[in-house]
């Protein structure tokens, strides 16, 4: 078992060789890191990432920064306690506020680096751009091709139309 | 025990990557971070039952394309300039993000097949899961062109952070694999958006309604049906037609999702806002806060399942009210049996508004009033005559009156709430009710004391064959409540 390390910062390695010195305590924002370093003890070298670009390290690095201060959730905390609504506080709305790429990969890093607030705010984020949308728009906004024929698309809006008989 | 270190930090480091990453995969799965192995439950159904994942999921991932067999989903979802990606078990030849084999057809069905096949048959006639081959999993990497190119798993817990069953609809509109994704996972999706989404109150008014047994199913086909001779036919044409299915259609997580959207929508939303409204109106400028609306529904769910049981107990002729203890509460009995009552239940009206402020429970006695006017039908709505009742009782302990003036109006108040239970009183309860607050005004004060019971029960002590029948309340006085009925019963009955 390593003793537990005093160290102030650690360095992380983007998987295009960028190395960022953050703080201990931001880095363990990332339940993969903060385990990783209690397993380790001190860590001199940088702590490769190697899912996350630069760009994106950087970015969830700010979203880390910025919720240091959070309580973090307990490892057993079940799902019924999570927040319940959709909201996405102002800040998170304009830190996701960005292209579909990007959130796309703050979403995987997220998931990768075990961050979970982060995660479901990328998730929230997506979900509100879905919600109310017809399935065309739905399909503009997300560049989804429609291999739908007519035929089995009329049989799908009858088959669906006692739910959405409003 | 001595612990020795690989000679570099880096490598260490990544050897416990990997390590870690694979035990919480495997073995150890974090809560937080999404794994194919823990968020796509069909998948695991699927090796379940007998058959490979992969197996299973070959033939899952073709069954919509069987609508239309010729058309290659190969070029399905994304456009054409856009990156192939690669995943490491389609070896031979990489497959875009949202493609499916094309030529294999569904053999047979799955318990995998989800609850939306079962609640729409016809819509989904062949198992539908995606394929681990077809879709990418979270830990191969990609060229992703949009957010919807997400691994599967991902874009589950996106949409279980959906609102509306309509929104869910409108994915598997989009295309064939986000239709075979959702198809697939409903059940996951759709238990996860109501807990989130709905309240407490509002699942066990559902429940009223899916798990009642005759007479109560048969009482709110009654019901029903009568509105739907109204002006108001449509707010219960979908649940009429639901109901009277011979099979149980409230079977699956997504068909739930629609009927508690309906339950809100057409019953629950249209009552508070008639409220609110008129809470606003008595209140002057100020508007009800957010707790308030919030109860307010929650009352109107408690409401809904009064009604249902008030309206069950109609059915039965033979049932005549009787009150027993000083609590306030009232019983039915039928004198079918040889040997004494059959039935034995206790209403606890007082009960049911005890989470209300005086102005709150006025507020919903209005709201049902207002209900009268889409039909004459409405007439037989006992539950407004006992919310009036109760709310006049309220009244009577309010302190306003001495002691013999108190006692006389109990004594008048319980002989018309029992009245209230038949037709030919509720003229009268009402507008008694009406003067009475016309002379004494509301602004009183409120024994709560009296109402600490929230209990809706019905027991027996015996049935026909000697055999413990039903017994159904409020779940929280579940036992006291049905002990008690059942000393009473004893006392009363026997």
């Amino acid at each position: 078992m390593a003793t537990p390390s005093t160290q102030a910062t650690v360095k992380l390695q983007s998987n295009d060789n960028v190395v960022i010195e953050v703080e201990r305590a931001i880095a363990e924002r990332s339940v993969l890191i903060k385990n990783m370093l209690e397993d380790c003890g001190e860590v001199t070298d940088a702590i490769p990432i190697s899912n996350v670009n630069e760009s994106i390290l950087r970015k969830v690095i700010e979203w880390c920064e910025h919720h240091k201060n959070d309580p973090v959730a307990a490892e057993n905390e079940n799902d019924d306690s999570r927040k319940k609504t959709t909201d996405i506080d102002e800040w998170d709305q304009k830190f996701m506020n960005v292209d579909q790429e990007m959130l796309f990969e703050i979403i995987l890093a997220a998931n990768f680096l075990d961050i979970k607030p982060l995660l479901d705010t990328g998730c929230k984020t997506v979900a509100n751009m879905i919600k109310g949308k017809s399935p065309e728009e739905i399909r503009k906004l997300f560049n989804i091709q429609n291999d739908f024929t007519p035929e089995e698309e009329e049989q799908i809006r009858r088959e669906n139309e006692w739910a959405e008989d409003r | 025990m001595s612990r020795q270190r690989p000679s570099g930090i880096r490598e260490q480091l990544r050897n416990l990557a990997c390590i870690r990453g694979l035990l919480r995969l495997v073995c150890r799965p974090s809560k937080s971070r999404i794994s194919a192995s823990k968020n796509v439950p069909a998948l695991e159904q699927n090796t379940a039952n007998g058959e490979s994942s992969t197996e299973k999921a070959i033939v899952a991932a073709s069954p919509v394309a069987s609508l239309s067999p010729d058309k290659s989903p190969s070029t399905t979802s994304l456009p054409a300039d856009a990156p192939v990606p690669t995943t490491s078990s389609s070896a031979s030849a990489p497959l875009p993000i949202f493609s499916s084999p094309a030529n294999r057809h569904p053999t047979a069905s799955s318990p995998s097949e989800c609850s939306l096949r079962n609640t729409l048959p016809s819509v989904f006639p062949r198992a539908v899961s995606p394929s681990t081959d077809s879709l990418p999993s979270t830990d191969k990497r990609q060229t992703p062109k949009t957010t919807l190119s997400l691994p599967p798993e991902l874009l589950l817990t996106i949409f279980e952070w959906l609102d509306d069953s309509r929104d869910l609809v409108a994915i598997q509109k989009t295309s064939r694999t986000l239709r075979n994704l959702i198809v697939a996972n409903s059940n996951t999706i759709c238990r996860r958006i109501e807990v989130r989404r709905w309240s407490i109150e509002a699942r066990a008014a559902l429940d009223v309604i899916r798990e009642s047994q005759a007479p109560w199913r048969v009482a709110m086909r009654e019901v029903f049906q009568r509105a739907l001779d109204t002006d108001n036919a449509g707010t219960y044409k979908f649940f009429v037609s639901r109901l009277q299915s011979s099979s149980d259609p409230m079977v699956s997580a997504f068909t739930r999702l629609v009927l508690l959207e309906k339950l809100s929508r057409e019953i629950v939303k249209p009552w508070a806002e008639g409220m609110r409204c008129w809470h606003s109106r008595e209140s002057g400028k100020r508007g009800p806060s957010a707790q308030e609306v919030e109860r307010t529904e929650q009352a109107v769910y408690n409401v809904l399942r009064m009604t249902e049981f008030l309206h069950a107990l109609q059915v039965s002729e033979e049932w005549e009210p009787f009150r027993f203890g000083p609590e306030g509460k009232f019983g039915f009995w039928s004198a079918r049996s040889w040997n004494g009552p059959l039935w034995k239940c206790v209403i606890d009206i007082k009960g049911l508004v005890r989470k209300f402020s005086f102005k709150e429970h006025m507020g919903i006695v209005r709201i049902v009033l207002g209900l009268k006017k889409f039909s004459r039908s409405f007439n037989e709505f006992y539950l407004t005559e006992l919310l009036l009742a109760s709310l006049w009782d309220r009244s009577v302990n309010f302190r306003k009156m001495d002691q013999q003036e108190g006692l006389k109006a109990e004594k008048l108040m319980s002989s018309l709430v029992l009245g209230s239970l038949r037709d030919d009183m509720q003229e009268k309860i009402h507008q008694f009710s009406l003067r009475y607050v016309e002379t004494f005004g509301w602004e009183t004060g409120f024994n709560i004391g009296r109402y600490q019971v929230n209990s809706i029960a019905i027991s027996s002590d015996r049935n026909e064959s000697g055999v413990e029948d039903i017994e159904i309340c409020v779940p929280e006085l579940r036992s006291s409540v049905y002990d008690w009925c059942r000393d009473c019963g004893r006392r009363f009955l026997l």
